[in-house]
């Protein structure tokens, strides 16, 4: 089966203001990337659909999504905009907010469908991720969260096990929330820890409660964390994840934030970890749910240097293919060199003239490791 | 931390009686999941206390022929009877002065004879966990200033400007510099990069997470 690539470009209408960091143009340079290096065709390509309200309701509150509705039409008033999270630096409203908002989840569902009814067993769509957004609340750039809206639609409209993987810098606090209590979801998130950064929760022993005790996994990660460290935690502790949960599918977001070049976040990641980290989730749905996994976006601020070329790789390993090496297609950089005002990145692989070795590296990995055997330790409970 | 200890205090509090044996203290201490019970005379004023510690001390090893007979003794023969105990009103720092200095495990509450409450070291993490948790999503940023009147306004401006609220603020002795100390902010907000530079703008040391510890 071929893998699926959900795209249009309405989705980069998801814009907050013109210096906002979150900025969709990624989408467009990464699905220009690869085609560009021939590796996506119009075939690939699917239109997105657009999400209901009802389907929006599987996790917001009514009065949320009136609420979303009414400030995108410039309706809502300054208390209501407060109460609701909508007059922040990050999330501030725009001008029809909630349709954006909902073409956005409609294209992590369109992924959602497509696998879920058998007609692929892969698909992608960058614009979701947005893994912050609470029930009745914006929050961390996030309005709508697609991603928590896909896990509930997989349990209630098909009645299967989900696995919710979040390799983001920031920990995937508005899904694992949504799930907290339950055990048909499992949410696992590798993060930096909460000392310094946004949103400060996902600490190892948040772990679920009721009958979801044990169904919510946190392995943060130390500040400065480099790629070895990174893979060691990662691969050991979700394999374990996948075997004491045994779902039916993998939904993964790929934040890309925990990359050395990105100016929020503190993680010191290459695109060595960004090669290997959806080339490993494929071989785990591969080995353990017939090989379906649906994949979204996520973090990633660096649009220049870092995502286009960490994202590609997603792509890449749904279809099998290893991680490509030396020049970009000239196409690509013939187009977006000139618009670009820091250093363009003309390598798929990245050159490290800029990476600042860390001197607590020993104690880093020290600690990371530490925090993986209470993970195991807790998964053998 | 001027908390009272009304606020952290488990009331009302299981207890027994003088008389009552170690058998009964033994299944009250697993049936709640306690490690402390206050010991009564008749009129209901505090005794003693007796800790899990105390029981284990009092029985003979498993080898001994005679552990129904032990199990029998009565509370008021193995129950400490200097017991230090504070008031509601007291404050939290107060008491947790006690808590270090005697290495105890709970500190009974008391109105005069009568035992109202009892707080345990449990309480007091849970009561620090409580200041230092958090409950909103946000951000960390950590300035080294020189202390002088007014610099909490200053940096409470900066955010009022940006329309960024503090969730909370956390204040400690700079450990290198004389009368310099830290300040660690937590703001509601994914992106700390607006209010970090505004802070440099205005003078201020924002430290890096690199040379943090």
């Amino acid at each position: 089966m071929k893998p699926l690539y959900v795209y249009n470009d309405e989705l980069l209408k998801y814009r907050f203001n013109d210096t906002h960091p979150f900025n969709q143009m990624r989408l467009k340079l990464t699905t220009d990337l690869l085609t560009d290096a021939g590796f996506l065709n119009d075939e690939d390509i699917i239109k997105p659909r657009i999400a209901t309200d009802e389907e929006l309701k599987l996790v917001h509150s009514p009065d949320y999504i009136e609420a979303v509705r009414a400030a995108g039409h410039g309706k809502l008033a300054a208390e209501e905009l407060a109460k609701y999270g909508l007059d922040s630096e990050d999330t501030p409203s725009f001008k029809n907010m909630h349709e954006k908002c909902a073409a956005l989840v409609g294209a992590t569902l369109t992924a959602v469908d497509l696998v879920m009814s058998g007609e692929t067993d892969k698909a992608l769509s960058l614009a979701g991720g947005l893994h912050h957004g609470f029930s009745g609340k914006a929050s961390g750039f996030c309005v709508y969260n697609d991603t928590a809206i896909a896990c509930e639609y997989i349990t209630q409209k098909y009645g299967k096990k989900v696995l919710y993987i979040d390799t983001d810098a920031h920990h995937g606090d508005g899904v694992q929330w949504t799930f907290y209590n339950r055990n048909d979801v499992v949410t696992y998130s590798i993060h930096e820890t909460g000392r310094y950064l946004f949103p400060g929760t996902g600490s190892a022993t948040e772990r679920g409660t009721e009958e979801g005790f044990g169904y919510t996994v946190n392995l943060p990660i130390d500040a400065f964390t480099e790629d070895e460290s990174f893979l060691e935690v990662f691969k050991t502790s979700l394999e374990r994840v996948i075997q004491s949960f045994e779902p039916d599918v993998i939904l993964s977001q790929n934040g890309v934030d925990a990359h050395f070049r990105d100016p929020m976040t503190h993680l010191s990641l290459t695109s060595k970890s960004y090669e290997e980290i959806p080339r490993f989730v494929r071989q785990m749905a591969d080995k353990y749910t017939a090989g379906k996994w649906i994949a979204v976006g996520g973090g990633g601020y660096n649009i220049w240097q870092v995502v286009p070329r960490m994202w590609s790789q997603i792509w890449l390993a749904m279809k099998h293919m290893d991680a490509p090496s030396g020049f970009l297609p000239e196409e690509f950089i013939g187009k977006y060199k000139e618009q670009c005002k820091v250093d363009f990145p003309v390598l798929w692989e990245d050159t490290l003239e800029d990476f600042t070795e860390i001197p607590r590296r020993v104690e880093i990995s020290e600690k990371n490791k530490s925090t993986l055997e209470r993970i195991i330790m807790y998964l053998e409970q | 931390m001027h908390m009272l200890v009304e606020r952290i205090m488990t009331s009302p509090v299981e207890t027994l009686h003088v008389n009552d044996t170690i058998h009964e203290a033994m299944n009250m201490m697993s049936r709640l999941s306690i490690r402390h019970i206050p010991i009564v005379d008749d009129d209901d004023n505090l005794a003693g206390i007796i800790s899990d510690k105390d029981v284990n001390l009092a029985l003979p090893s498993i080898a001994s022929k005679d552990a129904d007979l032990s199990l029998d003794l009565e509370l008021g023969k193995i129950m400490r009877q200097q017991v230090t105990t504070c008031h509601p009103l007291d404050f939290v720092e107060e008491i947790a002065k006690d808590f270090y200095h005697f290495a105890i495990g709970a500190i009974p509450v008391m109105r005069g004879k009568k035992i109202v409450g009892i707080v345990t070291q449990k309480d007091m993490l849970n009561t620090f966990l409580e200041l230092t948790g958090i409950k909103e999503p946000g951000s960390i940023i950590e300035i080294d200033i020189k202390d002088r009147m007014g610099v909490i306004f200053d940096i409470g401006k900066v955010f009022k400007d940006l329309n960024i609220k503090i969730v909370s603020i956390s204040i400690y002795p700079d450990a290198d510099k004389k009368d310099h100390k830290i300040i660690v902010l937590r703001i509601d907000a994914m992106n700390p990069l607006i209010a970090i530079e505004k802070l440099k703008e205005s003078g201020f040391n924002v430290l890096d997470p690199s040379e943090m510890s």
